[in-house]
Parts: structure tokens; sequence; C-alpha cells
């Protein structure tokens, strides 16, 4: 496992050409590239944004900028774990020919949704600009949160890469599992709706505590330490597991394409 | 440390899952019932290479022969390290050149230049490197100006040059090749020839897996006959320089 971390600088030329090339390759020939990403979020956000701000009747100051984050950190969890299923099958041809560690797969994929991350996160600027939030010296958390989202789905996406590999139903549950987690998340609806005796929808809900970590900081509050903790909690089990499956199978996984 | 490969009771199985053993539904249902479908879902194992023991020093040129399924590209796939062994052990010591799959990491959409820079990291190649070997790689696949054009818009043999053009820029001390390459027209393929000739020159080792008997024969100082797995002659190749 120590080879499968350390690959992060060691073939940092490589998974960084691979995850930037994914990008040229999605947007190629369009005019504004990626930014059409920042644009379907944008839309997506404003519009869904106004109108659960009138079901819920919240001001639009306040639940704008709360979805606006929780959507664009939702976006790249969402969106690592999905492609790491499939990444190892997608790759085939290279891990046929090529032995690199299996974690330039997982941090081609996190290069990837990173930058994708960036683009929407022009959202996030604009509607904090837009609503008067601003950022405190308590919006540093930020950076340490963001690191921990980072290094958890690295974990996360060694783990369903491998199993996904072996299991090809395993990729269709994670899509209908983060499906509804998407709901059962606040990302659109603020937990302060949910009544009382339904807090364990939140509190056991791990995407909840990933997105507090970040979403508090950008509203100028410092995280709860039970996010902290929550999230230290899933890092180690995930390493955990991570650094099992790895062990177990790493060679085993060129053999199941 | 010298170049060389060791084999010793080398073993390598496929564990081939129909789209049937491969759900996780039949692993459930398996874990449940106490194994008694076990047979059934367990698949089948194919066993690619069996008991193969073999080295090879610096210098030599390896031609490995047998028919189709013997196990001679499975074997390639070993000595570049994507498979591990299942049983025995098995040595390589030397920077290796895999030129199984020429246009690996090449993309239809991006430009000459882009490509040689993708199929380059993908043989482990820095950013130096790959500029060092830039003009050569441009000037020898006669591309011209088209080396900024998108790669959609090159004939088969003009990518194919492309691609040959940079796998034989980086010197290794191993040349794993799966069928002679030949690449262009008539014209180009002499020099292409030669510029392989040249690359093979300057490794150390080359194992060129081959169904034609003349090329081994032009090639290679010694030859290894798979059949079914197993290694069944290895014997040099005489007259050979």
């Amino acid at each position: 496992m120590t080879e499968e971390i350390t690959a992060i600088v060691r073939y940092v030329h490589m998974w960084s050409l691979l995850g930037w090339y994914d990008i040229k390759h999605r947007y190629n020939r369009s005019l504004i590239g990626p930014f059409w990403i920042t644009i379907s979020t944008g839309v997506m956000v404003a519009s869904i944004g106004m109108m659960f701000s009138k079901i819920f009747r919240t001001q639009a100051g306040e639940l704008l900028p709360h979805f606006a984050i929780g959507q664009v950190v939702w976006l790249l969890i969402s969106g690592q774990m999905t492609e790491a299923c499939a990444m190892f099958v997608q790759s085939q041809a290279l891990l046929k020919q090529v032995p690199v560690p299996l974690s330039v797969h997982a941090f081609r994929k996190l290069w990837y949704n990173f930058i994708l991350f960036l683009h929407n996160f022009l959202i996030v600027i604009l509607v904090s600009a837009l609503y008067g939030k601003r950022f405190s010296l308590q919006s540093l958390y930020f950076f340490p949160g963001l690191a921990l989202i980072l290094a958890l789905l690295f974990f996360l996406s060694m783990i369903l890469g491998i199993i996904c590999t072996r299991f090809r139903d395993i990729t269709q549950i994670v899509g209908v599992f983060l499906q509804l987690v998407y709901f059962f998340t606040p990302i659109f609806w603020m937990k302060k709706v949910l009544p009382e005796k339904y807090a364990w929808v939140t509190d056991l809900n791990p995407f909840y505590h990933m997105i507090e970590l970040v979403r508090c900081p950008l509203l100028g509050a410092s995280p709860d330490a039970e996010h902290w903790l929550y999230m230290m909690l899933y890092i180690m089990l995930a390493a955990a597991l991570a650094f099992y499956l790895t062990k177990a199978y790493r060679h085993r996984v060129v053999y199941w394409l | 440390m010298a170049t060389a490969i060791k084999a010793q009771h080398l073993k390598i199985f496929y564990p081939i899952y129909g789209s049937s053993s491969r759900s996780l539904k039949k692993t459930l249902v398996r874990a449940a019932t106490g194994g008694l479908i076990a047979s059934d879902a367990r698949g089948v194992n194919i066993c690619a290479i069996d008991d193969v023991s073999f080295s090879i020093g610096e210098g030599e040129r390896v031609g490995l022969v047998g028919h189709n399924g013997a196990g001679k590209t499975t074997l390639l796939r070993a000595l570049a390290g994507v498979y591990r062994p299942a049983g025995g052990s098995l040595e390589v010591q030397g920077k290796i050149a895999s030129l199984l799959d020429i246009s690996l990491g090449m993309d239809e959409e991006f430009t000459g230049y882009e490509n040689i820079y993708m199929r380059s990291v993908l043989m482990g190649r820095t950013k130096s490197e790959i500029r060092k070997q830039l003009d050569d790689i441009i000037q020898f696949s006669e591309l011209g100006d088209y080396i900024g054009m998108p790669m959609r818009t090159y004939s088969a043999g003009m990518s194919m040059r492309l691609a040959f053009a940079v796998c034989t820029a980086y010197p290794a001390d191993i040349v794993l090749m799966d069928e002679w390459l030949a690449v262009g027209d008539t014209e180009f393929s002499k020099k292409a020839e030669a510029r392989l000739m040249a690359f093979i020159q300057s490794s150390s080792i080359l194992v060129l897996a081959s169904h034609k008997p003349e090329q081994i024969q032009k090639i290679c100082s010694r030859v290894l006959t798979m059949s079914h797995g197993h290694l069944i002659s290895d014997e040099k190749v005489k007259g050979t320089s």
C-alpha cells in the first residue's frame, strides 16, 4: 500500500496527464470547454434553489449558498465514486500492458473530478458574493476539510475500483445508492427543517458530515467537532479496508478484466 | 545489475468469470448455500502458463513460437510485469520496452504532439526525455505539419508511423514484441525496419513472439516453443550472428 500511496509523487506526470487529457477529451471541440459544467451546475442551483426556497419558506439568501456549496461538493463526491467503480475496466488496455500502481488510476480520476470541482467552485464564489456572504478567518477550515474529503475519496476509490472490477453488479448498485443518498442528505434542504426525531437521518449519514466539513467554513462558521471526528473515523475505516483489499488483490485485478 | 530474465516453474492461471459467476448474487447464494453449487459458481481456471522454466541472459535474441493460444502473449505480459505468477518465480532485471500494443493511449481526438506526450508518458518517460526525442520522432514519422493536427485527420498508415516512431525512440534493456512490427508502404517499411533493427541492437534482450518462422530465423539466436502453456523446446538457431 505504501507503494500505492507514494505513487502520487512517483507517477505525478502520468496521472496528471491522463486526468488532464480526460478533461480535454470530454470538452474537445467545444468553445467554452469545461465551463459547460459550471453553466449546467449554475442553472441547476439557481432554478432548484429558488423553487425549494419557496417550498421550504426559507430566504433564498439562506438556502442558495447552502445548496450551492452542498451541490458542488456532492458533485465531486458522487462523480468520483461513480467513476472509481469503472476505472480499471475502462483503462484495461493500460493495465494489461504497463505495470503501474493501481492508485495511478484513482489519482487520475481524482484529478479529473477535482478540476471539474474547481470549475464548479466559481458558482460558490458567485452565490456567496451575490448574497453578501463574507469569507472570514473560519473559512480557512475549508482547506483541511477539502483535503480530508479528497483523502477519503482516494481510499473509497481504491475499494470501489477493486470490488467493482470483480463484481460488476456493484457498479450499478453504487449508482442507485448515490441517487438515494442525494435526497437523504441535506444538500438542497436544510437540516433544521427536519423534525427532531428524524435527526438520525443526517447524524448517521457520512455524506452529511463530509459536506458540512467544507460548507460550514464557507458560510463563515467553524465546523462542529463531531464532523471532524466522524471524518477521521471514516478515513481510518476506509484506509483499513483499502489497505486490506490492495494487499490481498492488487495483483489479481488485471486477471479480472 | 546485469540485464536478465529468469523464470522458474512459472505458472499463470486465468480465472474465467462468465457474466454469471461475476455477479454478486451468485457469490452470495454460494455463501448462503454452503458451497452446494460451488462447482457451478466457481468457474473455470485456465492454466495459460504451466511449469515453465528458462533463463535469458544479456545479448540474447529470443523467438517465442507456438500455435494460437499456446501462451505466448501471456508470457510476454508476465515478462512485462503485468501478470503476477500464480506459482513459481519470475525475475526480470532491466528497463522494459513493451511493444505489445504500440498505439496504447493514443487518441483520435488529440493532435500528434499530444499523442507523442501521452504515449511516451505511458512508457514511463519524463517530460525532459520526451523533449529530447521530440524532433527525432516527428522527423521520422514524416508527418510534417500534420503533427499539430488531430489524429482523426490521419490515415491509418500515418497513425501507425507515429506510434511506431514513439515506441522506438527510447532505448531500453529488454524489448518485448508480439509479432514483428511492420509499418508503412514499401519505401517507409525499409526505413522502419532499419530503425527497429537499430532499436533492438541497442537493447540487451529481445523477446519476440511470432508466427513467422522466417522472421524468427532472421532475427533470433534462440527459439522457445510453447504448446498449451508448456515449454516444449528450447534451442539455438544455427547460423545467426
